[in-house]
């Protein structure tokens, strides 16, 4: 099994490019970085002479940004993993569609965790990683309609009206869906709210986020219950019971 | 024999004694009216003042808000270069750019504190900020600050963080897009019929060019409509008349 990993590494910035060489270089030796390029033109270049299994990926670029060149793309066989310095829609859009990215400043944890995500990957290589999902949630703007959701075995995509609700199971969480099919993220129920809080979901207790458009009914008490269209039943915690009939009248 | 006939007889009245037509109950009358009409605007007036007001803290907050928004982007790219400057062993540029931006970063907070302040001010914040990005930039690009020698950059106010979106602009946009980065920015204030004028002018690749190659990021120059509506507010909430005005040369 070979243990040495052919990347390339795409930045506008010369400095940039330099110092996540020498980042590699100290902490992911065994990341071996056999051409950089300056913009999606070389970039382009370097991927079809060097076919590398991984890139490093800036976003933001002047005459083109990351997404671009994947577009140019189409078919890829290496993984990827963005790196940018803004916590922006393009990134939000990466996290919803469970593509790794490293913020800069680029913090030296984050690298080796990034790069050991990938190993796996690479060492064991499944379906390779499609961009499409991906570049479709792009073009929607800020709605985005399929979410990346990663288990064990991999990414599992659904629409995000097909989720009822979310629990959590430690540091994993329990989706379930509308067709009854269930499965275990491993996300945080946390990673998953601040991902969804903004396509109709509520955290109703601390180990329960709900697809409001999936009530069925609510019953009142201390802080209530919660019938959900799978016929599931969520206990409310005290403290969000306002926020959910705030939310539940704004919507009639 | 005829039924007695009762004859109802009015009792003699003076027109002078009915109640209601008394200078007593009239001026009673009248005065409540009055008092209820004078009531009813008194509240409305009220109202209207409440809501003027609630409007024009409404308006601040937002201005604030906008004013902070401006900063998070520039940030992480200075810090970036700095850790590119220490990770590459340039100890003396990292230690003098690290504070160079400590020192923008304690301008920035202090200014956003204020709807105004002096034009020296914006100024010096902006000349900080051109040296940060020049080291984005590798040096590759020039600066200019002009300012009209009839004018007294310490006696003349403006809204504070109002050309630094310009600036950023047109060398994120223009002279980023340039194959060879040699860019020039030229920042001009003047006064033109006791208007001042501040102009911001780049040899970049121009905006139809730079549209076009950003077709693809969603990235809109939110710092321009943040500014337009900057200008909208300021000048409802102060009666000024600001303006902006972008021109492809």
């Amino acid at each position: 099994m070979k243990n040495e990993i052919k990347a390339v590494i795409i930045d506008d910035e010369q400095k940039g490019r330099d110092f996540l060489k020498n980042m590699l270089h100290e902490f992911c030796p065994q990341i071996n970085i056999v051409a950089t390029a300056d913009g999606i033109e070389e970039g382009l270049e370097i991927i079809q002479l060097n076919e590398p299994e991984l890139i490093f990926l800036d976003i933001k670029m002047p005459r083109g940004t990351g997404f671009d060149l994947l577009e140019k793309l189409g078919k890829t066989n290496f993984e990827v993993i963005f790196t940018t310095a803004h916590d922006d829609f393009a990134l939000r859009a990466i996290k919803f569609s469970a593509l790794d990215y490293l913020l800069k400043p680029i913090d030296p944890d984050e690298l080796r965790a990034a790069v050991k995500k990938v190993e796996g990957k690479v060492q064991e290589p499944k379906s390779r990683p499609s961009f499409d999902n991906f570049l479709v949630n792009l073009q929607r703007k800020n709605v985005f309609s399929q979410i990346g959701l990663p288990t064990n075995d991999g990414i599992i995509f659904v629409r995000v009206e097909e989720i009822v609700r979310c629990q959590a199971e430690g540091s994993y969480t329990n989706v379930f869906l509308e067709s009854k099919k269930s499965f275990l993220v491993s996300r945080n129920l946390r990673e998953i709210e601040s991902l969804l809080e903004e396509s109709g979901f509520l955290r109703v207790h601390k180990s329960h986020l709900i697809n409001l458009n999936h009530i069925h009914k609510y019953v009142r008490g201390n802080g209530g219950e919660v019938t959900m269209s799978d016929g599931a039943v969520v206990e409310i915690s005290r403290r969000r019971k306002d926020i959910l009939l705030e939310k539940l009248h704004g919507s009639v | 024999m005829p039924l007695p006939q009762l004859a109802f007889i009015p009792p003699a009245t003076d027109p002078s004694e009915n109640y209601w037509t008394s200078w007593w109950f009239l001026s009673a009358v009248i005065l409540t009216i009055f008092s209820l009409l004078w009531a009813v605007f008194y509240t409305r007036l009220a109202m209207l003042k409440k809501q003027n007001m609630l409007l024009k803290r409404a308006f601040q907050s937002e201005q604030k808000a906008l004013r902070a928004q401006m900063t998070p982007h520039f940030i992480f790219n200075a810090l970036n270069s700095i850790q590119h400057l220490v990770g590459n062993d340039q100890k003396a540029e990292a230690v003098s750019n690290m504070s160079k931006f400590s020192r923008l970063m304690r301008k920035i907070l202090h200014n956003s504190k204020y709807q105004s302040i002096p034009l020296s001010e914006e100024l010096e914040t902006l000349e900080l900020y051109l040296q940060m990005e020049s080291l984005r930039f590798e040096g590759f690009f020039q600066y200019e600050i002009d300012v009209d020698a009839k004018i007294d950059p310490d006696d003349v106010e403006i809204p504070s963080m109002l050309i630094q979106p310009f600036v950023e602009n047109a060398l994120w946009h223009g002279i980023m897009n340039k194959k060879n980065r040699k860019g020039k920015v030229h920042i001009g204030i003047e006064n033109r019929n006791d208007m001042l004028v501040c102009s911001i002018t780049d040899n970049g690749v121009g905006r139809k060019a730079a549209a076009a190659l950003n077709k693809n990021t969603n990235y809109q120059s939110s710092g321009m409509e943040i500014t337009r509506e900057r200008l909208r507010i300021l000048n409802l909430t102060r009666g000024s008349s600001l303006s902006m005005n972008v021109i492809d040369l």
